[in-house]
């Protein structure tokens, strides 16, 4: 991030992918919404917030509905043991993200219902 | 109303096209531009603007502006390289297009060269990166979402299931493409194929199986665009050039717009007012389908079927040969020869030339190219036709 000299003096400001990446390091789902116009952010747009201060963060309900998904197959990376999905999930408030769905690849359906959860490691991910 | 050409390609050339390595990106580069230096009749002293794109998964400036000193080319009057993604080729033809058209340049090359496949390692390997659709830095890698062909499947998986289709639609896109290429002495896959071999064939990244995805290749090709003048008084076989879009709307693949478009919706009718067509003009399509699904696509996208129908317009036939529209006509990047943008090109101008030989489509006045990337969010296109002027 490029700092205008008349913010020198400031202290770092937090953008807002940073603020809900501390939100969710504590488990926790939030979504941003504008405060000028009640309008939830997409996640590809969050750095594009000029100021964190713009937006408040709401808990997102966890509700979801599965977008759609994929089964890699064909081994990329050596952390990535194949079978695996990869999931884009729409939540309730309507931003999309990327995740991964806890249930064998032959369950998954496009536009079933979904639930937040976190796995071991703190990732977030959805349970049908 | 008729209108007349925008400009004119009056050469093509190839390197040579290897799963073996054949040699540097830009070695393969000069060998191309001097074979579409002969094809049109031009000296290099007579050249004097060089476009060129190089793939994004190339190192960084491996095909260069210095190729000019590699080639020893005159005093150019034009020279950049042209980076849009998947579009980039495409507009790299509108570049030098316009160049042309202004006055800025007489005669310019463009030139794409790549070298995906390298020894011991699957070619698809080269096109592996994490991707980011999030903006976060990292999120799509802590899901193991790697490649273009992650990003593809997903939207794929989502029209799909959006239109009830299945496996068995992507499928005959596959076979409908390996028909033509079975008619093309330039592709590299040309063993025909039925739905059981496309079935067997190993997911790769579900639903995208091996068969679903493009065939890379090493090597390069070259087109020479010229004015409309300078064509005519040529008097060799010329592609003309009647339309010129592009589209980037922020849209993609994943989240397209409301009615299920992205930019190559707006990229397509912008290509197709300039050269004052409809969609109902178009008498054959020449698309940038890295992907079996980004075919089906396409044809939606550029307003050649309605939405959820290009699968059952495609296993009806109709995109293969002897077929109302014929699609991809040299086996595309599925079976002839992955590149990138210049196989959907370089078989539109070996179309309009009439050098088609067994794949020949009669009907080839209004001919549909594209080119996208990104997944799906940055789109190019043009409308090529062996005549002159359209009615």
């Amino acid at each position: 991030m490029t700092t205008r000299p008349d913010d020198s003096a400031q202290t770092s400001v937090q953008s807002a992918t940073d603020v809900f990446l501390a939100f969710l390091a504590k488990r926790d789902l939030r979504v941003a919404r504008l405060r000028s116009s009640g309008k939830f952010i997409d996640f590809a747009e969050l750095n594009r917030v000029r100021s964190p201060d713009d937006c408040e963060w709401v808990r997102a309900s966890g509700r979801a509905r599965l977008f759609s998904y994929v089964v890699y197959h064909r081994q990329y990376h050596p952390d990535f043991p194949v079978p695996y999905n990869v999931a884009a999930v729409v939540l309730e408030e309507g931003p999309l993200l990327i995740s991964t769905i806890a249930a064998e690849h032959q369950a998954l359906l496009v536009d079933m219902p979904l639930t937040a959860a976190f796995d071991d490691a703190g990732r977030l991910i959805f349970r049908p | 109303m008729r209108r007349t050409a925008r400009s004119a390609i009056i050469g093509l050339g190839f390197s040579e096209l290897s799963r073996a390595p054949i040699g540097s990106i830009a070695d393969l580069a000069a060998s191309a531009l001097r074979a579409a230096l002969d094809d049109a009749g031009v000296t290099l002293a007579e050249l004097d603007g060089l476009l060129l794109v190089q793939s994004e998964t190339a190192e960084r400036g491996a095909l260069g502006v210095r190729l000019r000193d590699d080639l020893g080319c005159g005093d150019l009057a034009l020279l950049n390289v042209i980076e849009a993604k998947g579009s980039s080729v495409v507009q790299m033809v509108q570049q030098a297009s316009l160049a042309v058209e202004a006055g800025m340049a007489r005669m310019v090359a463009c030139v794409f060269s790549d070298t995906p496949v390298v020894p011991n390692t699957g070619a698809g390997q080269s096109y592996v990166r994490p991707t980011t659709l999030s903006g976060i830095d990292g999120w799509e890698e802590r899901y193991g979402l790697f490649g273009a062909i992650g990003t593809y499947a997903l939207a794929a998986q989502r029209y799909l299931a959006r239109f009830g289709l299945d496996d068995s639609h992507l499928g005959a896109y596959a076979i409908a493409c390996r028909k033509w290429a079975a008619l093309n002495p330039l592709a590299l896959l040309r063993k025909q194929l039925d739905l059981d071999t496309y079935y067997a064939s190993p997911f790769v990244v579900q639903p995208f199986r091996l068969l679903d995805c493009a065939f890379p290749v090493n090597g390069a090709a070259a087109v020479i665009v010229t004015s409309v003048a300078r064509a005519a008084a040529a008097g060799r076989p010329t592609a003309f050039i009647h339309g010129m879009g592009q589209g980037h709307n922020g849209y993609s693949g994943l989240r397209t717009n409301d009615d299920g478009t992205t930019g190559g919706r707006s990229a397509a009718r912008r290509a197709m007012a300039m050269a004052g067509i409809a969609p109902a003009d178009v008498t054959m399509c020449q698309f940038y389908d890295a992907f079996s699904f980004s075919g089906l696509f396409a044809l939606e996208d550029c307003g050649l079927c309605e939405a959820g129908e290009a699968g059952a317009f495609v296993a009806a036939g109709s995109t293969s040969p002897g077929g109302v529209l014929p699609v991809n006509t040299g086996g595309g990047h599925l079976s002839s020869y992955y590149l990138q943008g210049m196989t959907p090109l370089s078989e539109a101008v070996i179309q309009a030339r009439g050098h088609g030989g067994l794949r020949q489509v009669a009907r080839n006045d209004v001919i549909l190219v594209n080119g996208s990337g990104g997944c799906l969010e940055f789109h190019a296109a043009m409308i090529v036709s062996p005549h002159e002027t359209l009615a």
